[in-house]
């Protein structure tokens, strides 16, 4: 087996889950699936599969751990489901280049909005989850050096949200007060600013 | 890297890996650290934040740029993007050594997201000894390259770790950033002898180490840089300068953080030890 080739269907079952567990149920097929040598893939299942799966694991926390330090109000409020969320969603996507954590935040937060309905009986509004997700979303997409405006819209008061939510505790609705906030620079030094407008003369 | 040119090499002493979260203590703290290693890929694309955080860090500290995501181990080459840019930090930056992993990070266009090792094979000596020396023609500043943690072995290997950390230094430009810890956790985690370790290695070639505390799951000790330097690491460490005389020694510490006090304390001990004050 070349080293390239051991690299490429290393770097592939570590990264996939689907193609780890077929190449340990049946290397045959998952030489034939994932592109792989027969000889190549039965000779990389021999190898140790505790240990590609603790390395697997490893990736994994590693990429949840950055997510959730830019993530981190959206992982106060999941919990445990923050990362069980997360892990979902990463066996199906790997990010790449420099950058790889924040668009791995920002990809997650994509994957989050899109399937609203797992959060469905949280005692947490799932409105108030999805907004706060969507303001730190805001800060991590700002980030990027090449950025010069981020707007994000909210029914009601961000900063209310931010400071009042708290995990499975019954809270009433925030009254409506629509929100703006922006991220911006300016030259020269394109420093990152950001501020928050309510489009409501009464806040809540 | 030969060993005359690891002479001209300046002496940095012992210092600390930079996170952000540790901003404050570091330029509160500066008398008990001797210099800093920056994690390169963190000021390669930077925001005007970033650049005036690697400015305030560089008024203050010799600044050591640790790459984690070139990929020598790479098959199909390195990224030439990312080399192009990180020529440029260590351009901006002027460090006496720069450095990197005995490791790939990328294969078939996909991001492994971590060191991934490398199998103990003549080919993957070949291929990193490739790698170094175009990197080493890109970049002018000495290269020195980390020993990594490893689970998986890959079946068919034709030498030891030992042997293949050598044979890629005597083929190579580069030094060796020899982490102390890794070492522990390899010789823990696949039943080997460590000071046996360091005998099958060139120690001349030992420009700089590091050293951290990990953890233990599911009966696998993980460098994961979240504890206080363990006995183990110390005594290697003790072993390595007293054989030679090194040029810098990183505390690199990620998670965890304890109060700043006692990362101070794991440097002056790392330096008592390196000065030959052994406890």
């Amino acid at each position: 087996m070349t080293l390239a080739a051991t690299q490429r269907a290393f770097a592939q079952i570590c990264t996939n889950r689907e193609a780890r567990e077929e190449l340990f149920d049946d290397p045959a097929s998952a030489a034939n699936r994932w592109g792989m040598a027969p000889a190549d893939a039965a000779e990389l299942a021999g190898a140790s599969e505790a240990g590609i799966r603790f390395f697997a694991s490893q990736l994994q926390r590693k990429r949840l751990n950055e997510v959730a330090r830019l993530l981190p109000a959206t992982r106060a409020l999941l919990g445990p489901s923050f990362g069980r969320l997360f892990l979902e969603f990463a066996e199906a996507a790997v990010q790449g280049g420099i950058r790889k954590h924040e668009h791995d935040a920002l990809a997650f937060a994509a994957f989050l909005w899109d399937r609203t309905e797992l959060l469905a009986g949280w005692c947490v509004e799932r409105d108030s989850v999805m907004a706060v997700l969507r303001y730190e979303a805001g800060w991590v997409q700002a980030s990027d050096p090449g950025a010069t405006l981020v707007v994000r819209c909210f029914r009601h008061d961000i900063r209310e949200l931010a400071r009042g939510i708290q995990i499975n505790t019954e809270r009433p609705r925030p009254p409506l007060c629509p929100t703006i906030a922006f991220w911006y620079r300016l030259p020269p030094r394109r420093r990152l600013r950001h501020a928050i407008l309510s489009l409501s003369s009464r806040r809540a | 890297m030969r060993c005359d040119m690891r002479v001209n090499l300046p002496t940095l002493g012992v210092g600390i890996g930079f996170r952000r979260p540790l901003l404050g203590e570091i330029l509160l703290q500066r008398d008990g650290i001797d210099f800093l290693e920056i994690i390169a890929d963190h000021y390669l694309d930077p925001t005007p934040e970033q650049e005036e955080e690697l400015e305030l860090l560089a008024a203050h500290f010799r600044l050591i740029p640790h790459a984690i995501n070139l990929s020598l181990g790479s098959a199909d080459g390195m990224d030439c993007d990312y080399l192009g840019k990180l020529a440029g930090l260590i351009r901006r930056l002027d460090p006496p050594w720069w450095s990197e992993h005995l490791s790939f990070t990328r294969a078939g266009g996909l991001e492994v997201g971590h060191l991934a090792p490398m199998p103990f094979s003549r080919e993957a000596v070949s291929v990193l000894c490739r790698n170094i020396g175009a990197a080493t023609c890109r970049i002018e500043t000495p290269l020195i390259v980390e020993n990594v943690a490893y689970v998986v072995g890959f079946p068919g290997a034709e030498m030891t770790e030992a042997q293949f950390i050598a044979q890629v230094l005597e083929r190579s430009r580069a030094g060796l950033l020899l982490d102390v810890t890794n070492l522990d956790a390899n010789a823990t985690n696949h039943g080997y002898d460590a000071y046996e370790f360091l005998d099958q290695l060139p120690l001349e070639r030992v420009v700089q180490l590091h050293f951290a505390g990990g953890h233990w799951r599911d009966g696998v000790l993980v460098d994961s840089h979240s504890q206080p330097t363990p006995d183990e690491a110390w005594q290697l460490m003790a072993e390595v300068t007293a054989r030679v005389s090194i040029k810098g020694a990183i505390l690199e510490r990620d998670e965890n953080l304890p109060p700043f006090p006692s990362l101070l304390e794991e440097l002056e001990h790392a330096r008592r030890i390196s000065l030959g004050d052994r406890e």
